[in-house]
This record gives C-alpha cells, structure tokens and sequence, in this order.
C-alpha cells in the first residue's frame, strides 16, 4: 500500500484506535468512561457540497448530494420548527422548545457533542448530513481528496475520522443510535415524547431503509469491473455479500444494541432518576401494549411464552430476522432462550427494576459474545458462486420464520429481508416473486414514500406525512399466509457452503 | 309434621327425623344456631360486611326439583315455582363452573401457570361457590357454578325449614341467623355481586388473568340487574319500590366505588408487603388503569396523541386510574348528591386517588404506595358513608339532566375523553328514568327519547371482532348526549 503522503499527529490517531479498540461490555456503566472530548470538529455540510453534488469519476459515480437533499435525513431539523402544528403540539404538551432540547436536537440535527467550527455556519440547519454518519470532517476533509486515500484501510480511514460504513454492523449501529436510541448521546426518545405525538420509532431494517431514503452509494459489485478489481485489492470486502446479508448483520446488531440500551439506560437511571426515570417504557416493544382488544384475540391464543400474560416484553422486533441470521451465520441459537435473564426480571414485577435488567444484562454478557461470534461469520461470506444457493436457503429460512411470526414488527423485519432474498432467489418464478413481495408489502406497509421527500416541504407536505406508514395491527393469520411460498424444484440448498462458526 | 317444623322453629329439636323432611330436600347440617347468635344481625348492617361464602355446601339439585324452585315455566304460574328453571336455562351463572372446561378457559390457566382451570382456585372462587377456606366441595356442587347458595346463603340450616308458614313469620335477622340471606333490596343485594363482580382480598381479575383472556370487569349494578334474567316476583321486594332503578343506580355505585378502594387498598398492602420481602409482585396493577390509553392501534391518526394536544393532558403517556369508577364517583357526586358527612365526596375522593399516580404513574415503592393505600381507604370510607346515606333515604331522585351533565363537564373537561365515562353518563340517564329502565315503576320515556338513547348506545359499541372503542369521539359523544330530548321526570 503507497504512504498516502501526509500524516496526522500521532496522538490523535493513537486516541480515535484507543477508543475503537475499547471492548463496550455491558457490565461497564456510562459514567465509568466519560465522554472523550471529540478528536475531530465538523466541517459543515457545505464543504461537501461543493464536490459530492456530482460525480466524481468512476469511483464515485452518484451524485451524492444531491440524492442526499431528496432525503428525509436532509430535513430531520425541520421538525424541530415550532411552524409545524405537530411540533407546536408537542412543546406545549412536554413544555419545552424542541430546538434547545438535547434529546430533540441529538437526533434531528448534528450531534450536540460536535460543535461546529471555523467558518461552518447554519450546522443546525442541515438536519442528520454527511458528517453525521461519516464522521466529523476535520481529520478526514483533505485527506480523502488524494487518490491513495481509496487503498486505505478501513481502521485507517476511521483514525482520520471517517466512519466505515460500507462495514454493515458499523453502519446499523450508526443508524440505530437514533433509530432505536443511544445512552451515552442523548439520543433518547421517551414514551412520554411518543404520547405526545412523537410518530412511532418502527422497526428497522437497514437495507430496506437505505433502499428507501434514496441510496447515494453504489455497492462496490455495482460498480465498474475495473473499480471492482481496484476495490478487491483495497480490501473493500468488509461491505459483506449481499443487501440480504448486510440486512442480517444489521439485525444481529440490532438484537445487541436493544439490549445495549436497556443496560445503559438502566446505568442512567440510577445516576439520574430525574432525567432517566424508571421504567421508560419507551424501551418495552410497542405493540405488546398497543394493539386493539380483539375476541377471540390471536396473541391470547398464540401465548406469552415464558413471560407471564400480560407483562410488557422489551423491544423484541429484532429477534425473529435475528434467529434467521443465526442459522445463516451457521451458528442456530434459540433467541428467546439468549434473553431470557430479561424475561426473569419482568415476571417479578410489571417492567421488571431497572437494576434487576442492568443484572441480567450482565449475567448474559457472556452469551451476547456469540452475536458478534455470528456477525463475524457472516462478515466471511463473500459474494461468490455460492451465493445465489445461500439466498435460496435464506428465503425459505424467511419464509418459514413468516409463517410463524407473532407480532407484525417481527413479521416487517422478515419481510424487508425476504425481500432482498427474493431478489435473487431465482429457483421461484419472476412473476411469482414479484406477487409476493407485493402481497406482504400491502400488509405490511413496507413501502416507502415515492417520490421521497420533495422539496421544499410545505404545510399542506410536511415531511412525517411521506414518512412510512406504523405496522398496520391487522390479522395476524393473513400475514403468516403471505410467507407461504411455493415448493421449488431446485435442489435443497447446500448447507455447508455457510461458513462454520468460529469461537473467539 | 306441623309440631315437628314448630319444634323446629322455636329451635327446640335439633335433627330433624328422617320422615318428617320432604323426600326431595337434603339436610346437612342438622344443627340449629339461634337466631341471635353467632353475629346475628351483623349481615344486616350496610357498608363493610361482606356476604360469607365460607360454607356452601348444598348443591342446586335440592332446590331445583320440580315441586320446589324447579317447575315449569309458565305464565300462571309463581315465577318462585320456576325460579331454578329459569337460572337454569337463562342465566350466566349456572354457567360459571362450566365454562372452566372450555378450551379458551384451559388456554389461560395453562398461560398462568395454574394448571387446570377447573381446580384453580383462583378460578373456581368465583367460578364457584368453593372459597379458599372450606375444605373442597364435592363435585356435583362444584358443578352448580354460581348457584343458589352463592346469593341466597348457605340452606344447610334453613333449606329443611323454609318452605313451612312459620318461615314467613321469621324476621330478616332471625332469618339471617340461620344463614339465609335478604336479597329483597338494592344495598344488600349489591353486596352479594361486588365480591366476584368487583373483587377483594381472596378473589380479582387481575391485568395477567385480562391478558390471558379473562374479559375486564367493569360493573354497574342497576344494568347488570336490567340484564339479568330475573328468578323472582317483584312484589315484596327491591323492584317494588317506586325508585328502584335510581336507587340501584346510586346505592349500587357508592357500594361498587367501596370495593374498588378497599380492593385498591389491598393490592397496595401486598406490593408493599412484597417489596419490603423482595418478593415478586404485581404494582403497578395495570387493571387498575385505562384500558384504551395503552390498547390502540398506533399511527399518526392514533388517538393518544390527538387527545393529549385536545384535552390538554397535563401527563402525556401516562395512563389515568380507573376512568370507569372514577366518573361512576364524579356521576354519583353530581346525580345523587350524596352528604358525606364531612367527608370529601366521593367523586372528589376518586379524583385524589388518580393525582397519587401523576405524574409517574409506575412508581413502585414504598411512599407511593402508603399514598395509595392513605387516598384508597380515604375513597372507601367516603363511599361507604354514601352507600348507608343512600340507603337510608326515603326516595331516591337522580338529576342527570343535561344541565347537571353540562356541569359536570365544564368542571373537567379531561375526565370526559374516557369511553368508560361516556358509557357510565349513558346509564346514569338511563337509571334516571330517561331510557329502558326495565322494573321501573317509572312512566315509560317517550318514543323519541328512547330511540336517542339507543342511538347512543350504538355509537359506543364497539366494531365487529373489536374489544376497544377504535372511532370512540368524546366530542361528537357529548354533543349527541346533549341532543338527547330527555322527558321532564329526568330533570328534576
């Protein structure tokens, strides 16, 4: 690999791999590590403006910025306008401002703990932009201009400030520092922010969010033959194999960092009951409470499992994509048998004590290992000839996960994936798979507003009315029934292509 | 026969001879207790006395033979003659025991953990007449479910006797002495429902038996008793007298709010128990809260969120204690005006319950719960004091004009977006005499009225396959509830 050419004090880059490289146990509360001060400033949105709004050659042939301001994230500070009736509605009822409230503002702009520098004006008025996921620009801005900056790894890339997010599990933590909530930035939505009219936070799947948003990348096997082999040799293969493998990696994550977020929160409580009082119930899965009261009643009928009837479970939308991305990884563990030190505690009381979770969540520590375990394996699999076999397997394993499903977040996550399965599943029919990526995405609401986000937004357009719609809480039973899929003459698929797992 | 029955009531031959008892009865216990002993007397009294279903040994089948309670049912007939035909054949509660056996009832006790339905006694204490502290019952009369015994006590000392002249001569408390109960008015027949209807310390419906499929209890008598089919003559008892539908209205809610406070209460004493043992427990009680606050479908149109922007909710996302009893206080307060005797009233006292939990409603620890259990008996003592006040009146005249409705919603608005309030509004202006108060010596409401009230009820039905109010509208509910012609006797 050439010297790029230029170099960055040590320290710093010394500092930003220290702080990679710290293992994010559990057991380890927020306050034991306290913020480091950030090693980069923002450069401000403008700066990349200036190239990124068209293509520059054929390494990056989109015209980022431009798909970027098309983008929901573009617009994310507009909500914290007082101009927009919901806004208003939520000041009045939480009596706040929105623009000086950490926890609005952490989310809906550029992150608080990165105060803009130099001659970067209006930062609050740029919504979630390009240093918000790719890392504050100070380190990065120059240096990525230079053509060795490509053959960079990616750890070297992120001691100059740059995020790897071509790296799935990197970019779903990213993503869900806001989409389900992070401690230690403030990144917090509350229950009480919810009831008074925050929309619900649904469940996420990366890739059908990023498909969604309007992407503003290619994938590096969408790129020219020439950019390809460049890209091998810069061992850019971190990007995983496919859009249905990234999704998986993107729920493991997600399963990780819900229990994360009760763990930290749980931390949070006990040095600020004030602020962080106990229970939030924004932490519990929505729809254990929220769901209209039917007879006969499906979710009675299916049971509660090992909870007690009628205890609020955790966040659970993760779980069944994630149990799928188990068995993908080759490693099949049974999810709910992972969480239930957590199911333990909420059988004692309703919402379980914030130290009896924070206890739990120790005690599994352990056992969340073999999430990063099952990450890693799937970060092995690489986009070869075995990979139209795993997508085939993978769909049925969606499939037969679908028509099993209890709650329809769950259902939504295996959907999005099956999805991206059906893509390239071509032992079924086109027109087959098209009708079924069409049944459940009725059902299910999958889709995504078209055309996104136009702009400007106006009164009669505000942007949460394009924003996707809230699972739909319909019969259960219909939706199994769209992940039947018909029995394919192909061939049972190869089992043993998929990387065995390897313990640490 | 006649010397062996006087004999009897003057509680001189203790068993009675073989020959001398109808073929059909069957004695148990053949001990006498006198009236006069053994707490006599205490059953009368209102507010605190619970009905004692600890022994209740003496199954339907011997009241229900055809000459007795179990006759024909026809019209030239005694309904007392056909009484058990008709709880037989038409009422719910031959049916409870029953019921235990169905695959919806053997799914939730499998849910809970509690083995089989049918032998839980969580389940079979108001499924049943087996109460927790009587030595098992023998199957045929576990299988009455709800029977004879469960309201009218336990007939082992009386059941031999009752059919003779000399019974009629016996006073309510010579009567209730040798365990029969008086049913024939409002406030001693309510006492009979509230501990299954309502719950207390040995029988609840709980959020985790809801969840597993039991329905929600929310009890209002005087409907209850308009539902019912009814086993008995009028004359002579409750429904004779000229207020009955108003009184079973207001003595039924003051004695319902005492149980749901002394029940509250309860709850609070055994969370706060568990907590200082580090037991596990059940606080928050989510049964104690708003259904609907949290069981809605969520989206942007969710109602949640537009009701805390138009009621001005002062405690978004925090669901409000009981809106059922807490606007069944607030009614009572506002229709009947009972005096507390210098107590708050009981609307007010169901309101202070309501602050304890604002703004944190979960909080489980030991000074909110002494607050619960502090406003909980406060609530009880007010209703309690109400119930006896009522029931001492000489007539009972519930205001549930619109003026007074009017009133009472200017006063707090926010209490007014509950379904439950809305539903509980509709059947004070029922009981008050503005709908189909069957049993009411009241001049039948006019056509017109009638249908507005029935137009009102169908709009807080719930949709097909639906257990929550999903297209319930408050405003548009108390529009049409003020557009209801109500005839000239409602509004006093």
């Amino acid at each position: 690999m050439k010297n790029p050419g230029w170099s960055m004090p040590a320290t710093v880059i010394a500092v930003v791999i220290l702080l990679g490289s710290v293992p994010r146990g559990f057991s380890a509360p927020p306050d034991a590590q306290p913020l480091p001060p950030p090693a980069f400033r923002s450069k401000g949105a403008d700066l990349c403006v200036k190239c990124h709004r068209s293509e520059q050659g054929d390494w990056c042939d989109v015209a980022t910025t431009s798909a970027w301001r098309h983008d929901a994230h573009a617009r994310a500070h507009l909500a914290l306008s007082p101009a927009n009736e919901r806004t208003h509605a939520m000041e009045q009822a939480l009596g706040i401002k929105a623009a000086e409230t950490a926890s609005c503002v952490a989310c809906h702009t550029h992150p608080v703990a990165e105060p803009p520098i130099e001659e970067e004006t209006n930062l609050l008025h740029a919504g979630i932009s390009c240093e918000t996921c790719h890392g504050a620009g100070s380190g990065y801005l120059e240096p990525h201009m230079e053509k060795a900056w490509r053959f960079l790894s990616s750890s070297e890339k992120q001691a100059f400030g740059m995020h790897d997010l071509r790296n799935p599990a990197a970019k779903a933590q990213n993503c869900l520092s806001c989409h389900l909530g992070e401690v230690a930035t403030d990144r917090i939505i509350t229950h009480q922010m919810y009831a008074a009219g925050h929309p619900p936070l649904p469940a996420f799947e990366m890739e059908a969010f990023s498909a969604g948003m309007g992407p503003h990348w290619k994938r590096v096997w969408e790129k020219s033959p020439r950019i390809q082999r460049l890209a091998a040799e810069a061992n850019y293969e971190t990007e995983g194999a496919s859009e249905l493998e990234r999704s998986m990696v993107g729920s493991l994550v997600a399963l990780r960092e819900t229990a994360r977020l009760v763990n930290d929160y749980a931390h949070a409580t006990e040095n600020d009951a004030k602020d962080r009082p106990w229970p939030e119930l924004a932490l519990y899965d929505c729809q254990a409470c929220h769901h209209e009261l039917a007879v006969p009643s499906w979710r009675q009928e299916a049971g509660y499992g090992r909870l007690v009837p009628g205890r609020p479970s955790l966040v659970r939308w993760p779980r069944r994509l994630a149990a799928v991305a188990f068995e993908q990884a080759g490693m099949p563990t049974d999810v709910d048998a992972l969480l239930d030190p957590f199911v333990t505690v909420l059988n004692r009381r309703p919402f379980g004590t914030a130290d009896g979770l924070r206890q739990a969540a120790d005690a599994g520590a352990e056992s969340f290992t073999q999430i990063d375990r099952a990450i890693a394996a799937l970060s092995r699999l690489r986009r070869d000839e075995t990979l139209a076999a795993r997508e085939q397997a993978a769909s049925e394993r969606l499939a037969a996960a679908g028509r099993n499903v209890g709650d329809f977040e769950s259902a939504r996550m295996l959907a999005w994936a099956l999805m991206h399965g059906l893509a390239g599943a071509d032992a079924w029919p086109q027109d087959i798979r098209t009708q079924k990526i069409s049944e459940l995405s009725r059902l299910l609401a999958l889709g995504f507003p078209t055309p996104a986000y136009p702009l400007p937004p106006s009164p009669e357009k505000p942007f949460w009315q394009t924003s996707l719609a809230a699972a739909p809480d319909a019969d259960i039973d219909r939706v199994r029934k769209a992940f039947r899929l018909p029995p394919t003459d192909a061939p049972p698929a190869p089992l043993e292509v998929i990387a065995p797992p390897t313990p640490r | 026969m006649r010397v062996c029955a006087a004999a009897l009531f003057a509680g001189i031959v203790a068993p009675c001879a073989a020959e001398t008892t109808p073929a059909p009865c069957i004695v148990r216990s053949p001990d006498l207790t006198l009236p006069g002993q053994a707490g006599a007397g205490d059953a009368a009294t209102l507010g605190g006395m619970r009905p004692d279903r600890s022994a209740l040994g003496v199954s339907v089948a011997s009241c229900g033979t055809v000459s007795c309670h179990g006759g024909p049912k026809a019209g030239n007939h005694d309904v007392q003659s056909f009484a058990f035909t008709i709880w037989m054949n038409d009422d719910p509660h031959a049916r409870a025991y029953e019921v235990l056996h169905e695959p919806r009832s053997r799914r939730m006790a499998r849910s809970l953990g509690l083995g089989e339905a049918h032998r839980a006694q969580q389940c079979l204490a108001c499924h049943s007449m087996q109460s927790e502290s009587r030595e098992p019952l023998p199957p045929e009369v576990l299988a009455d479910g709800v029977g004879c015994g469960s309201c009218h006590g336990d007939s082992s000392r009386w059941q031999h006797i009752h059919y003779f002249p000399e019974w009629k001569q016996l006073s309510t408390p010579q009567r209730e002495s040798l365990g029969y109960r008086d049913l024939s008015n409002a406030s001693t027949r309510v006492q009979n429902c509230i501990p299954c209807h309502v719950g207390d310390a040995s029988r609840e419906v709980n959020h985790d038996l809801i969840a597993a499929g039991h329905p929600r209890l929310s009890f209002e008598f005087a409907a209850y008793q308009r539902l019912w089919p009814r086993h008995w003559t009028p004359a002579g008892k409750a429904e004779s007298q000229a207020d009955f539908a108003q009184r079973s209205w207001a003595v039924g809610q003051a004695a319902t709010l005492e149980a749901v406070a002394s029940l509250l209460a309860v709850r609070a004493e055994r969370a706060s128990e568990a907590i200082a043992a580090e037991r596990p427990h059940r606080w928050p009680e989510l049964s104690e809260f708003d259904c609907y606050a949290c069981h809605q479908t969520l989206g942007p149109r969710s109602s949640a969120a537009g009701h805390a922007a138009r009621f001005q909710n002062p405690f978004p996302g925090q669901p409000s204690w009981q809106p059922w009893y807490v606007s069944a206080g607030r009614l009572l307060e506002a229709a009947a005006s009972p005096s507390g005797q210098d107590r708050p009233g009981v609307g007010t006292a169901a309101v202070d319950i309501r602050k304890v939990f604002e703004p944190e409603w979960s909080v489980a620890d030991q000074e909110r719960l002494d607050r619960v259990l502090l406003e909980a008996r406060g609530l009880a003592r007010a209703a309690g004091a109400s119930a006896r006040e009522l029931a001492t009146r000489e007539r009972i005249v519930l205001d549930a004009s619109h003026h007074r409705l009017d009133a009472l919603l200017a006063d707090a608005p926010p209490e007014w977006r509950f379904w439950d309030a809305a539903v509980q509004t509709l059947l004070v202006i029922e009981a008050a005499g503005g709908g189909r108060a069957a049993g009411s010596r009241q001049a039948a409401a006019p056509g017109q009225t009638r249908q507005a009230i029935e137009e009102l009820r169908e709009s807080l039905r719930f949709a097909p396959g639906v257990d929550s109010p999903r297209h319930f509208d408050p405003v548009r509910f108390n529009l049409d509830r003020a557009a209801v012609p109500l005839p000239a006797h409602v509004q006093p």
